[in-house]
Order: structure tokens, then sequence, then C-alpha cells
């Protein structure tokens, strides 16, 4: 599993930042004079990653700060709530989550990019740098990565998080209210997904390994 | 390798665990999603406000959806309870009529956050921080500046404008706690 092969001092380190957060959160829970040094030490270790987890999805940033509140005011209503069966940051990201489907289901989507518009900045990037593979290469995986995300949003926040905070398989599934096995098929897929839109970066890849 | 294998292998490489030489295309993506994320926190770091600023507002949001609130009267049988609220009424009458001045230019809404982290802040720390701030706010009106009280649990706060074209004349006059305000927004926290 994703877990197997975590380092010894990469799991401690993670094992030790989750119990600070779960402190917090008792903290929190308990209630009296501790409870608002907890909720302030709680949101500044994760006001900026839930910021950026909102601004990913196309958010200004002051819309990201109002949510983000939104989202420590229903961690601190429901700290009591939180049963310790996954990450402390999973549950978190579970009500970032939340909290942005409910706001785009009442705003207007925002402006994208259309698919000829695209085409036209990955034409105009590829001719800029056809003379250095490794150039090319990173910004054709970013333009494939940008396109994926735009289509599967929940998706590629999945690879975020692993790549950010090595969440596994079974964070994942807390994260997207899934059974265990459910996580493991998505992420799977969107892999799958992912390849289809870095098939332009095929050549390059094979010549970066060869 | 069968399929699982090959996702644990690509699931690795993109947790940054393994350096699999097999599995580049996880290796880039990694460092696509590392790259997209510097690239916001630099935006983060040069508009939101700062984290003292964002928790600060957090705090003052949670005390006025009493989210903080401790159910204090439910911890007491009830005889008790009726007890003990006698004493706190009596003994925030006597409160009242002694802070009756104290308090009277105190605007109890909460602070307003600043974004952009364009507010001068300049912490004071005073034995009696209602005092100073009252001294500030006159001083402050003699110059010709208008500026407004705010408290909270952690003291007084004295927010203020000031326009280019005064600051010749405040840069002259000396302030309590010897601060100098600066062209734009500033905030004196005045702090036990």
């Amino acid at each position: 599993m994703l877990d197997g092969k975590l380092s010894a001092p990469a799991l401690a380190e993670r094992a030790e930042r989750n119990a600070r957060h779960r402190e917090w959160l008792q903290q929190i829970v308990a209630g009296g004079g501790i409870r608002e040094r907890a909720v302030s030490k709680l949101f500044t270790d994760f006001r900026r990653p839930v910021l950026a987890f909102f601004m990913r999805h196309g958010l200004e940033l002051e819309q990201a700060e109002d949510l983000a509140q939104d989202v420590f005011v229903r961690v601190t209503t429901h700290a009591g709530s939180f049963r310790g069966e996954s990450l402390v940051s999973t549950w978190i990201f579970q009500i970032a989550r939340n909290r942005l489907t409910d706001h785009l289901r009442t705003s207007k989507p925002e402006v994208s990019l259309e698919d000829d518009q695209w085409a036209l900045i990955a034409e105009n990037v590829s001719a800029e740098v056809q003379d250095n593979r490794g150039e090319a290469l990173d910004n054709c995986v970013q333009r494939g990565f940008a396109r994926f995300a735009q289509e599967f949003p929940e998706r590629a926040e999945c690879l975020r998080r692993i790549v950010f905070d090595g969440w596994s398989n079974d964070d994942i599934a807390v994260f997207l209210s899934r059974t265990n096995a459910a996580a493991r098929e998505f992420l799977s897929q969107s892999r799958k997904k992912l390849r289809a839109f870095l098939e332009p970066c095929k050549e390059l890849l094979e010549g970066s390994n060869a | 390798m069968n399929d699982d294998e090959d996702l644990d292998t690509w699931l690795n490489a993109l947790a940054g665990r393994t350096e699999d030489k097999d599995v580049p295309e996880a290796t880039m993506v990694r460092s696509t999603i590392l790259r997209e994320d510097l690239e916001i926190q630099a935006k983060i770091d040069r508009s939101a406000a700062s984290d003292k600023n964002a928790t600060q507002r957090l705090l003052f949001r949670l005390r006025r959806e009493r989210v903080l609130h401790e159910p204090f009267f439910s911890r007491l049988r009830l005889p008790l309870a009726i007890a003990a609220s006698l004493i706190v009424a009596v003994l925030v009458s006597f409160q009242f009529q002694g802070d009756k001045d104290t308090d009277s230019n105190v605007a109890y809404d909460e602070p307003p956050v600043f974004r952009g982290g364009s507010s001068n802040d300049i912490v004071l720390k005073a034995p009696a921080p209602a005092k100073v701030a009252r001294a500030l706010v006159a001083e402050l009106g003699q110059a010709g500046l208008t500026a407004t009280i705010y408290r909270d649990s952690d003291g007084y706060y004295v927010d203020f404008d000031l326009p280019q074209e005064q600051s010749i004349v405040v840069g002259q006059r000396y302030f309590p706690g010897g601060i100098k305000p600066r062209v734009g927004h500033n905030r004196i926290i005045i702090t036990k």
C-alpha cells in the first residue's frame, strides 16, 4: 500500500505533527481559556494550505480567506466529532472540500479558458521552448496537468495531497467520503485520465529517460 | 509488475518516497505540482492578510457567533446557578458603575481586518491600556486625526488613518509610548 514505503523519519514527523493537531482539537473540545489559543494554533498551521486549496479551485484570495474562516468556524464547532480515524489534516480538508462544493453550488462558475484558447497557449509555449528539451518537457507536463486539473479538479487535488502531505489511500478515502477500495479505484482512474493529458509529452519523457 | 504494484510504485514516486527511474512521469507531475504550489504561496505572500490579522478576525467571529462561549451554568445545579447569577449581577452592576467613563468611547465591534497587510501595527505595553488608548486618541484628535478604539480580551486597539498632507504636522508631535504614525493606516495595539 501507499504507506508501506514511508521512511521512518517521515512517518515519525507526520505522526508528531498529527499528535500536535489532535492535542489542539482536544483543547478546543475541553474549553476554558486554552481554547482560543488552540484555535489560533490550528488555524495558523492550516490557513495557508487551505487558502491555496481554494485558490487552486479558481477562487480569488479574498473569497478564499472568507471560506477559510468558514472552515475554521466549523472545525471549532465540530472538533468534538473528530474521531481520530484519520489525520487531522484529512478531516480539515474534507471540511474545506464540502465548503467549496457548497460555494460552487451557489455561485456562478468562474470564467475559464475554452479549449481553443488552451491550444493557442500550448502552441505559443512549445514554439518558445522547442530548442530546449528539458524546459519543453516541464512546460508540456505543466500544461497537461493544468488541463487535467481544470477538467478533473477533485482528482488533481487528491494527487496534490499525496505530493504535499503524503496522504495514503485511507486518507484519500476519508477526504472523498468513499470506501478504501473505491478510493483506490479513483486513484487508478485518475492516473489513467492524467496520462491522456500527458500524451503529448510522451516523446519528450522517453527522450529524457533515455 | 501487475497493475496494483504498478499503481503503488507510481503513487510512491508521486509522494516523493522513491526516485524510481521507471516512473519519470510521476516524478515530473510531482515537480509540476510543487512548482504550482510555489506560485500560489508567492501570491498569498504578496497579497494576503498576515496570519495574525486573519487569526484575529477568526477569533472575533467565533466570539460574535458565541462559538467560544462556555455553557457555564449548564455545569451547575440549579440552586447554585441561581446563587451564582445573583452574585454576578451584583458584581457586574458595581463594575459598570466604576467603568462607565472608561469604556464610553470604545467601539465593541470587532476591529476591522485590513487586507493586504498594509496596516502599520505597533504594539505598546502599558499597565493601564484603557488610559493610554484614551490619551492617544485625545492626542491624535488634537493633531486633527480621528481614531477609533476597539477592545478585545488581548487589549485595546486604536485605529486611525494618517493622510500624507498631515504627516509633517503629526510627525512633530509626541505621542504616548513614543509611537511614530506612518502615512496610511495605523493600528496601535495596547496590551498589559
